[in-house]
C-alpha cells in the first residue's frame, strides 16, 4: 500500500555563515571555520492513511525539523518527501497546491502560533476561502462548525486570541489545521505547553477528530506517556537519526536500542513509586560535534569497539520493527 | 517520622490588590514537611504552587504580600521575621530552585565568582581558597564533569541540564534544613531529569534535607514524594501519604488529574478528562471552588467545604468524597 507520506533518505544541514568580522578573522590566520548541524541525517518515515505515527526523542534531535520537512515549511537537503507516492517537489499546480493543503501543521507554542491582529474568524477562515474551500459568503458557518468540532463556543469567532486560554488558543490551531481538509496532522509537541487536565482534553479533541474525520497525524513529542497513548507507530530519534521504530504496543513491552530502553526506563510514571533513578550517564553530545560511529555509544552501557567507529544501520529486527544497534548482530 | 517538622506552614495566605478586586493566591494553606522527607506540592497554573514557595523564603515581590497565616521554620515565624534575619537564613538554610536556572544565575558572571559570592557571603572569613575548594567540590557532587574548568565558565556556555545541575549545586552549598525546588526539572529532558532526580533524592536521604518538590506532574511526584498536597484555586484540596494520594485519592479534582494521565489509560481510546478550566482567581464560585467542574456536585456544594480527615493522615476537602478503590 502506498503511504499517504513518505519521507525518503531526508538530510537537513544548518549552517551558521561567517560574518565580515569572522571572515577577516580567518584572513588573519584565527581557527574559525563555518559551523554545520546535521539536524536531521538520512532518515526514512512513513505514515500511511489513518495511521497515528509517533516520534519521540529528547531536544536537538532533530524531530521538529523532521517535522517541518514533512509538512513543507522547509526543504530537505537531500532526499524526497512523497505524497501518496508522487515526488511533492516534482507536482505542479493544482496537484502541487493539493498535496500542500493535504498535510498541515499544529505548533507548540499556543500563544506563538496566532496572528494576535486577527480575530478567530479569520485565522480558522482565511485559508479555506483563499482555496476555495467555502464560498466567502458561507465562511462565517464553516468557522462555527469548525469550532464546535473542536469543542469551543462559536459565539467566540469575534474574539481576539488573547481572550483564550492556553488550552483554548491550542484548539483554535487545530480548528485552522482542519480547515483546509487536511489528510495529515503533524502535531510538533501540540499538549506540551498545556497543564495535565487541559492536556487530556486537547488529546481528546486529537483522538475524536481522528475517528470522525479519518486524519492521520505525525505526533511529535518527547513525553513517552503522550506518544504511547495516541500512537499506532513510534520513532525514536537521536542526534538527527532514528534508531528505532516498531508499532506502540512492542516498542513500549519489549524496547530493542539502548537509548529506547533507557528513555522508557527513566519515564516518571503514577505506577513508579519511591523509585530510585539509576539514570544514563551524560549529557547529549552537541548536534555540532556528534560523536563518530553510533551517536549513542559514549552513554551506551554496552558500547563496544566497532560502536565507536562504525554507525549502524536500521535493520529489521522482526515483522515491522527495525533497530540501529550492532548488538543485534551478535549471536 | 514523629520529628518535629522543619517547616510548618499554618493558614497561610498571599493576596494581590489589582485595579479588579484582590486575587486570593493562596487562601489558606496549612503544610508541614519534616527532616529527610519530601512533600509533593501538586497544582496546574494558578493553582499558587509557585507562591507558597516564595512565601517561604519570603522573595513575593510587591504589591502581592503575606496577608494571613504563619510560617514556622524550626518554631520560628518567618512571617515576622525582620529582613536583615530572613537574609542570613535566605541561602543558607533555606534553599529554592526555580524551574528556569538563570533565575538563580548571574549571566555576565563567571559560575566561580557567582559560586564564591554565595559561600563568602555567609561565611565572611572563608579563605578564597578555602571557597574555591568547595566550588569545584558542590560542582563535581551534582555529577558536573571537569568542574575545574567548569567554573571559568559563563552560564551562556553550559547547556539547559548543566545550568540546572549548577543552581542545585548553589542551592545545596550550605547544606540548607529545607530546599523549595519549583519544577526545576520541567524544561529538561527525560534523561537528564531522571539525572537531577537521583542526585537530589540521593542528596536528601544524605543530608536530611526536608524538601518541597512543587510540580503540576503527578508522574515525577509518584517517583519522589512520601506526601503529597494537592492544590486548587489557592486552597489545599487534599492531602496526605503518597499511597493515599495515588490509590485512593478522593476529592474529584485528584480523581481527575490521576485519570488525565496518559498511561492510566488504554491506548487510543478519550482520556477520561476534567471538564472546563480553572476558575479566574477574580471570579471564582461561591462555595466548593471544583463545583462548576465536577460531576459530584450538588446543592451542598454551594457551601464551602472544609478540609477535613477523611481517613488517618489523609485529608480531603469535599461534601462528595470518592471512597471507591481506584481504577487500576
Amino acid at each position: 500500500m502506498t503511504p499517504l507520506l513518505e519521507c525518503r533518505g531526508i538530510s537537513k544541514r544548518f549552517t551558521k555563515r561567517l560574518d565580515l568580522a569572522a571572515k577577516l578573522a580567518r584572513g588573519l590566520g584565527a581557527a574559525v571555520a563555518e559551523e554545520t548541524v546535521v539536524a536531521v541525517d538520512r532518515v526514512d518515515l512513513a505514515v500511511h492513511e489513518r495511521e497515528v505515527v509517533g516520534l519521540v526523542g529528547e531536544s536537538g534531535c532533530g524531530k521538529s525539523t523532521l517535522g517541518r520537512i514533512a509538512v513543507g515549511v522547509l526543504p530537505p537537503d537531500q532526499g524526497q518527501v512523497l505524497y501518496r507516492g508522487r515526488r511533492r517537489d516534482t507536482l505542479k499546480g493544482e496537484a502541487a497546491v493539493a498535496a500542500a493543503l493535504a498535510v498541515q501543521m499544529i505548533f507548540q507554542n499556543p500563544f506563538a502560533s496566532l496572528n494576535p491582529r486577527l480575530r478567530v474568524r479569520d485565522i480558522v477562515g482565511e485559508a479555506p476561502v483563499y482555496h476555495g474551500i467555502v464560498a466567502r459568503r458561507d465562511a462565517g458557518s464553516y468557522v462555527a462548525e469548525l469550532l464546535r468540532r473542536v469543542g469551543l463556543d462559536p459565539a467566540y469567532a469575534d474574539r481576539y486570541p488573547h481572550q483564550f486560554s492556553g488550552g483554548q488558543r491550542q484548539r483554535i490551531g487545530i480548528a485552522r489545521a482542519l480547515a483546509v481538509k487536511p489528510e495529515l496532522i503533524v502535531c510538533d509537541e501540540a499538549v506540551a505547553a498545556l497543564d495535565v487536565s487541559i492536556q487530556a482534553q486537547v488529546l481528546n479533541v486529537f483522538i475524536r477528530l481522528r475517528e470522525e474525520l479519518g486524519l492521520a497525524y505525525l505526533f511529535i513529542s518527547h513525553d513517552l506517556g503522550v506518544v504511547e497513548h495516541i500512537s499506532d507507530r513510534v520513532a525514536v530519534m537521536y542526534l538527527g537519526r532514528i534508531v528505532e521504530m516498531a508499532p506502540t504496543e512492542e516498542l513500549f513491552a519489549a524496547p530493542n536500542h539502548p537509548y529506547t530502553r533507557a528513555l522508557i526506563a527513566e519515564a516518571p510514571r503514577l505506577d513508579r513509586r519511591g523509585q530510585s533513578y539509576a539514570p544514563i550517564v551524560g549529557e547529549i553530545p552537541s548536534p555540532l560535534d556528534p560523536p563518530r560511529g553510533c551517536h549513542f555509544h559514549p552513554r551506551c552501557r554496552h558500547a563496544m569497539d566497532r560502536c565507536r567507529q562504525e554507525a549502524p544501520a536500521l535493520r529489521q529486527i522482526a515483522r515491522g520493527r527495525v533497530s540501529a544497534c550492532h548488538l543485534n548482530d551478535q549471536p | 517520622m514523629s520529628a518535629e517538622p522543619t517547616l510548618f506552614v499554618d493558614g497561610l495566605e498571599v493576596q494581590f490588590p489589582t485595579r479588579a478586586g484582590i486575587v486570593r493566591a493562596v487562601d489558606g494553606v496549612s503544610l508541614a514537611v519534616r527532616p529527610g522527607e519530601v512533600l509533593g506540592l501538586v497544582g496546574e497554573s494558578g493553582s499558587g504552587k509557585t507562591m507558597i514557595g516564595l512565601s517561604v523564603i519570603r522573595l513575593i515581590d510587591p504589591p502581592g504580600r503575606i496577608a494571613a497565616g504563619h510560617i514556622l521554620f524550626r518554631g520560628e515565624d518567618l512571617t515576622r521575621l525582620p529582613e536583615p534575619r530572613m537574609r542570613a537564613l535566605r541561602g543558607v538554610r533555606i534553599a529554592m530552585m526555580f524551574q528556569d536556572p538563570m533565575m538563580t544565575l548571574n549571566p555576565v558572571l563567571r559560575l566561580d565568582t557567582q559560586i564564591v559570592e554565595a559561600l563568602t557571603a555567609h561565611v565572611p572569613r572563608m579563605a578564597a581558597a578555602e571557597a574555591r575548594r568547595r566550588a569545584v567540590a558542590a560542582l563535581a557532587r551534582v555529577g558536573i564533569p571537569s568542574p575545574e574548568e567548569r567554573l571559568r565558565a559563563y552560564p551562556h556556555q553550559l547547556s539547559g541540564g548543566m545550568r540546572q545541575r549548577v543552581a542545585i549545586a548553589i542551592a545545596l552549598l550550605h547544606r540548607p534544613e529545607l530546599l523549595i525546588a519549583d519544577e526545576p526539572t520541567t524544561a529538561l529532558d527525560v534523561t537528564i531529569q531522571a539525572q537531577i532526580l537521583s542526585e537530589v533524592q540521593g542528596l536528601c536521604r544524605e543530608y536530611g534535607t526536608a524538601l518541597i518538590w512543587i510540580t503540576h506532574d503527578l508522574s515525577v511526584v509518584a517517583g519522589l514524594a512520601d506526601s503529597v498536597v494537592v492544590l486548587y484555586a489557592g486552597q489545599v484540596v487534599e492531602s496526605g501519604p503518597l499511597g493515599d494520594i495515588l490509590d485512593r485519592a478522593m476529592h474529584p479534582y485528584t480523581r481527575g488529574l490521576i485519570d488525565s494521565v496518559p498511561s492510566r489509560n488504554r491506548r487510543g481510546v478519550p482520556l477520561r478528562q476534567i471538564a472546563g478550566m480553572a476558575p479566574s482567581p477574580l471570579d471564582l464560585p461561591s462555595g466548593c471552588r471544583f463545583r462548576e467542574r465536577c460531576g459530584r456536585a450538588d446543592a451542598a456544594c454551594l457551601a464551602m467545604p472544609e478540609l477535613a480527615e477523611a481517613a488517618p493522615g489523609h485529608a480531603v476537602r469535599c461534601f462528595h468524597p470518592v471512597r471507591d478503590a481506584a481504577p487500576a
